[in-house]
This record gives C-alpha cells, sequence and structure tokens, in this order.
C-alpha cells in the first residue's frame, strides 16, 4: 500500500497498452504518453506490460510507502528524494517501509516520469483495463489524477510472483535521449494525396520546425507554425473548411489538420472526425510526443514502412532482453 | 511495383510470403479498381499500425457505408491472428494491427481476400433499431453555452447569437419553428460512433428534402452540455458528456453514455446508441425533458426503441423517387448558404 501525501500536477495510473477494443465506440486506449519509459520501468522490476504503473507529469507526488516494495523510475529526470537520498533513474529500487519518496523540478528535458512498483497497482479494470482516462472520469483512480489522502494498494498475489532483483538497471546505450528537438519518424498518409495537400504543403510539413503549443495535453498536441495552403477550396461535402472530408476514425499519433493548426492525435484523443491527416507517427517513435514539453520543436521525418518496420522490431528485441 | 497485376491467386499483388510490400505511393499502399457491384478501394497508409481502407468516391452514399460494415463484419468473422481492432466511419474502415505479428503484405493479402469475398450490397439489409429519443429545441442550457462562448471566445459570428437562426438561414427556412419541424421530419441514421468520445452518434437524416447542412464553429467551443444535440456539415451529433465541441447547437436529449450502467436502456453497454439505429427526435418541453433525464437516473424511464430492418434496395429506389424534390433543395439550400456564409 501507497498513501497519497501530494498528488503532484497531474499525476495518473496507467497501464499498456490500456483500453484498447473499443475505438469502434470512442472510447480511447488511454495509458502512457511514453510507452517506451514505462514498459522499461516495468521491465526493470519484473512486471509484464499490463502491470498499472504511475505516468507523472512535470512536478511529481510525494509518496509514502506502508510495507517494503520494489520500484523504478523512468522517463523524464526529476528531482527525487527517497528517505533523504538521491533516487535512482532507470534501475530497481528497494524501498523500506515508511520510506517518503518526493520529487523536485525537472532536471533537464523530457516531460513524463513513471513509477513502477513490483506487481503494480491493484486497481479494478474498467472496460479490461486500469489505465485513467480523466476526461471521461473513469478507470485508474476514480476516473482522475491522484490527490492528497488517496490509497494505491499494490497487488500482492502479483508482487509474489515477480522476481524483481534490486539493482537491475537499464544499459545506458538503451536510455532514450531527451533533447528540446525533437526529430519524428512519419509515414505519409492517410491523406497526403494531391485532392487535399499541394506540393508545396508537404514541402513545409516536413521542413518546418513545428513548436508545440503550451495548450497540450493527453488528447493531443498542438503545433504552431506556417499555414497551409491545402489543395482545394473547402471540404465539399464535408464541410466548409478544405481540411473538411467525411467522417473516419483516426490513428493514435496521426497529425490532424483541425482547421489551420496542426494536432497530433495521441492516447486520450477522439477516434472519429472529419479533417484530413497529413501524416502518421510511427510506433517505435511516438514516445518522443510524450517527452515533448510546451515551446520545445519537432520536426517530422519521413520514414519508409520498411525502416519503421525495422525499428520496431529492434525497441521489441531491446525490451525483450529486459526480462 | 506489381499493383493491380493479377498472380496464379486471383490477388491483385505479389505477395510472395516475406517479401516487404512495395507501396503504391508513400501514403497509398495499394487500391482496386471499381467493380461491378463492388466500389474502388484505396488502401492508405496510417503509420505501421493503422491501415486505412477507404471506399468509392467522397461523397456520402449509404451503399458505401454499408460497404465498410460488411467489410468490419468479415474481419471479425475471420478473426485474423494480428488485427487488434478496427473502428469504422462513413466511408471507411480504419483496422489496427500489430506489424510484428501480421505485416502489411500479410494484412493486404488478408484484405483482398475479403474483398473479393463480399456479397455485391445492392439487396443488403441490416438490422437498425429506431430509437425514439425526446428534444427540447432551443433550450437554455444549449443557450447557455452559447453565452459563455461569447464571453470568452468570439462576441460576433455569423452564427451568434443563435445557432438555430444561423442553421434556418444557411437552409432557406423560415425560422427556427420550420429548423424544428425539419429536424423531426426524418430519421437521423447512426453510421459510426465516437463522434466525439464515448458512444456519440455520428447520424445523418436519411430522408435528404430534411438534411439541414451548416458550417461548423471556428474556432471551436470550449464547452457544451452533456445530450446537447448539434449540426455540423450535414451530421448530427449527440454530446455524451461536457466537453469541447464545433457543432451548431438545437436542442438537448436524454445521456447516451452511462459511465456505470445505471439505468436499464444501458443494460447491455454503457453506450445506448448502435450503427444503424435510426433515431427518431420528438419535441418535448424543457420540464418535460428534465423530467425524463431525472428519470433515466432513477432507473424508472422506459426509452421507445423497437427492433426494425433497413433496407438498403428499397431505400435507394426511395431516393430515386424524390431525386427532383432533393435537387430543388439543394439548390436552395446553396444559395443560402453561399449568401450567409461569404467572408465565413
Amino acid at each position: 500500500m501507497i498513501a497519497v501525501i501530494d498528488g503532484g500536477l497531474h499525476t495518473t495510473v496507467q497501464d499498456f497498452p490500456g483500453r484498447v477494443g473499443y475505438w469502434n465506440i470512442g472510447i480511447p486506449p488511454s495509458g502512457p504518453m511514453d510507452p517506451l519509459a514505462f514498459r522499461i520501468a516495468n521491465r526493470l522490476v519484473g512486471n509484464q506490460d499490463d502491470a498499472a504503473g504511475l505516468e507523472i507529469t512535470a512536478k511529481g507526488p510525494k509518496l509514502l510507502f506502508l510495507k517494503d516494495t520494489m520500484i523504478a523510475l523512468t522517463g523524464a529526470k526529476l528531482h527525487g528524494n527517497l528517505a533523504d537520498q538521491e533516487v535512482p533513474w532507470w534501475e530497481a529500487v528497494h524501498v523500506k517501509k515508511g520510506d517518503i519518496l518526493s520529487f523536485g523540478t525537472l532536471q533537464g528535458s523530457g516531460f513524463r516520469s513513471y513509477l513502477s512498483v513490483a506487481g503494480g497497482f491493484d486497481i479494478p479494470l474498467y472496460l479490461g483495463s486500469k489505465a485513467t482516462f480523466p476526461y471521461g472520469r473513469f478507470g485508474g483512480l476514480e476516473g482522475r489524477p491522484l490527490k492528497a489522502g488517496d490509497l494505491l494498494s499494490i497487488d500482492e498475489a502479483k508482487k509474489k510472483e515477480v522476481l524483481t532483483k534490486e539493482g537491475r538497471t537499464l544499459p545506458p546505450e538503451n536510455i532514450p535521449e531527451y533533447n528540446h528537438e525533437w526529430a519524428v519518424g512519419v509515414i505519409p498518409g492517410p491523406h497526403e494525396a494531391p485532392d487535399f495537400f499541394t506540393p508545396e504543403d508537404v514541402e513545409t510539413f516536413y521542413s518546418t520546425p513545428w513548436r508545440v503549443h503550451h495548450n497540450s495535453n493527453r488528447l493531443g498536441y498542438r503545433l504552431e507554425g506556417p499555414r497551409l495552403q491545402f489543395a482545394r477550396t473547402d471540404g465539399g461535402e464535408g464541410g466548409s473548411h478544405p481540411s473538411n472530408i467525411h467522417d473516419c476514425a483516426y490513428a493514435i499519433g496521426t497529425i490532424n489538420f483541425t482547421g489551420d493548426m496542426p494536432v497530433i492525435l495521441t492516447v486520450d484523443g477522439p477516434s472519429l472526425g472529419g479533417f484530413v491527416s497529413i501524416a502518421t507517427i510511427v510506433t517505435s517513435e511516438f514516445w518522443k510526443i510524450g517527452q515533448a514539453a510546451a515551446n520545445n520543436v519537432i520536426y517530422f521525418k519521413k520514414m519508409s514502412y520498411k525502416e519503421a518496420f525495422a525499428n520496431r522490431w529492434r525497441q521489441e528485441k531491446m525490451l525483450n532482453s529486459l526480462t | 511495383m506489381n499493383i493491380n497485376k493479377k498472380n496464379d491467386k486471383g490477388n491483385l499483388l505479389d505477395l510472395t510470403p516475406g517479401k516487404m510490400v512495395e507501396l503504391f505511393s508513400d501514403a497509398v499502399a495499394s487500391s482496386i479498381p471499381e467493380r461491378e457491384g463492388a466500389p474502388r478501394v484505396v488502401y492508405r497508409m496510417a503509420g505501421d499500425a493503422y491501415l486505412l481502407v477507404e471506399y468509392g468516391e467522397m461523397v456520402l452514399d449509404l451503399d458505401l457505408t454499408f460497404r465498410v460494415y460488411a467489410l468490419d463484419h468479415a474481419i471479425k468473422e475471420k478473426q485474423i491472428e494480428g488485427v487488434l481492432e478496427t473502428a469504422p466511419g462513413v466511408r471507411s474502415l480504419l483496422v489496427n494491427y500489430d506489424c510484428l505479428r501480421l505485416p502489411l503484405n500479410k494484412l493486404l493479402e488478408e484484405l483482398y481476400d475479403l474483398e473479393h469475398s463480399l456479397p455485391s450490397l445492392g439487396e443488403a439489409e441490416v438490422s437498425s433499431r429506431i430509437v425514439y429519443l425526446p428534444i427540447a429545441y432551443h433550450d437554455r442550457w444549449t443557450k447557455e453555452a452559447i453565452a459563455k462562448y461569447m464571453k470568452s471566445v468570439r462576441a460576433e459570428a455569423p452564427y451568434l447569437p443563435d445557432n438555430m437562426e444561423f442553421v434556418a438561414r444557411c437552409n432557406a427556412l423560415d425560422g427556427i419553428e420550420q429548423v424544428i419541424y425539419y429536424h423531426t421530419a426524418t430519421q437521423h441514421m447512426v453510421l459510426a460512433l465516437g463522434d466525439v468520445y464515448l458512444g456519440a452518434p455520428c447520424a445523418v437524416p436519411l430522408d435528404p428534402r430534411y438534411r439541414l447542412v451548416v458550417p461548423k464553429y471556428n474556432p471551436a467551443r470550449m464547452w457544451t452540455p452533456e445530450g446537447a444535440v448539434g449540426i455540423g456539415g450535414s451530421y448530427v451529433c449527440i454530446y455524451p458528456m461536457e466537453s469541447p465541441g464545433g457543432y451548431q447547437l438545437v436542442g438537448r436529449t436524454l445521456s447516451i453514455w452511462s459511465t456505470n450502467q445505471t439505468s436499464p436502456a444501458f443494460s447491455e453497454a454503457p453506450w445506448l446508441l448502435r450503427p444503424f439505429d435510426r433515431i427518431q427526435f420528438e419535441p418535448v418541453s424543457e420540464p418535460e425533458l428534465e423530467e425524463a433525464r431525472e428519470a433515466m437516473l432513477l432507473q424508472d424511464y422506459s426509452l421507445r426503441i423497437e427492433s426494425d430492418i433497413f433496407n438498403l434496395k428499397k431505400y435507394n429506389s426511395f431516393l430515386n423517387s424524390i431525386k427532383d424534390e432533393v435537387e430543388a433543395f439543394k439548390a436552395k439550400q446553396e444559395e443560402a448558404s453561399f449568401r450567409w456564409t461569404k467572408g465565413y
């Protein structure tokens, strides 16, 4: 059991891959914005991918551990204190009953941090997942971020099953690099076509340093940059703006034009809408969006399906080497 | 490139196992031209985990929507290893797959097979419930949303201060009463769910003589009440929760989402509506709506739902029989819309 002394800025219970299977109803998967760091955290303590952990945003919570346990912290590095000692990142750490874990400010770049506990959190499933979707007020702990006074139970049965070795660390070459500028791999489409975008639009899209708008969150990342011209003057039957089409389902990680502003649709995003998407972020690179903070710069880098496949395969291989 | 070249299996692409697929263009994996009884198919890339299967031309045509659901059904029946889930749109189906278990060329092979096995949909029938929803038109809740918008986002716009007056103007109608008449004169068919979030219907008026068309807000509202009914383009949506939104608001109805399934209407799932449901709006007063909404929470409201069949061929011949009227209405609409949204 863990007692929450302070919830932090926006700390939520998440699991991976989240609430998959209801996209046709309009229920998003939720889950971690940086699935790479989240999955590493789980594997460091010996958990499976689907064990529920915490996603911490910029300002961490203050937690009191009521039992001995093993934890791992990954993602954006915060100044962290465990029982008055600087807590290491990317490593399994033993926590004793009565220890307090608290966090200070972010060190360097990155935006979201992850905390896993051996066994994962014991929280009821909603539609097959423990992931929090605060916008719909379900999942996680009462469908909301953590607050002072909350109690988080650890799955004790699972905890006995997992074999955690204190001090298990991620090899340094596998620690993801965080920066203020991100080159993010995308595959063009679904709507990069002369019907919708001019060749100049496509050129602009790939050459622009897009700036992350401060009003970006788990629903979507808004990007500031030049206006595109669009190939049409209106959206025909789909609507009056040239970015309008008949409603279609969106891919998570697609870069969508809702009117003039591009938005990256993320894990709590909408499933269906009537706007064109110029390109889609590949699975192995989506984590970069989770670590991009407001005012960071994003460049989109065209990737072939072959490259995307190979990168995905390498990433899974790296993760599997941790278990 | 081997696109559209039939191999000995009758497929349209050389799909030697293990071979990486050659893309048609960067954004399009493959396509199948229009055939007798089947529309053109375009397989659009959506990253390495999704493929968007798109049918026909850029028009609203129920034949295409039926095809989307036929493919969706066929994919589910076949239980293809590596397909994680699917999500239908108006004329497209999004397929979410795990490329490590099901590489793109294998997925395309499966989809080609299914495409060639789908029956021609000219005779198709689907089960389609008629769901009667009470609606309070021009109600105080949606008026509050508009007032908030005018205060915090934009004070002047062609659709302000009254969204329904704007709907009337854009469709060459004579004021709010006529908007209400048109909105109740036709059933609205649910083409997809999740527009936006939690089972919200993307519904279209079935009788095009009463199909109101209106541009969306620009920029969007920050707040919309749960249960609000709006029109955007030619689609009608019901908001399942308090949320931002861009549709022109015309009224408020019952809750269509219940997280804890507290009412009998939600005994099967937290969402009320299903694809191909036909919504029939029935005007009520504000107090009547409040009463119905409360009764629904207290589990003693019986929602009127009738089971029925929808026949595509009959519908298409109905459309044929009213062709001239529809064209006349559309011409009037277009003229009015041009006048009232110029400089929008």
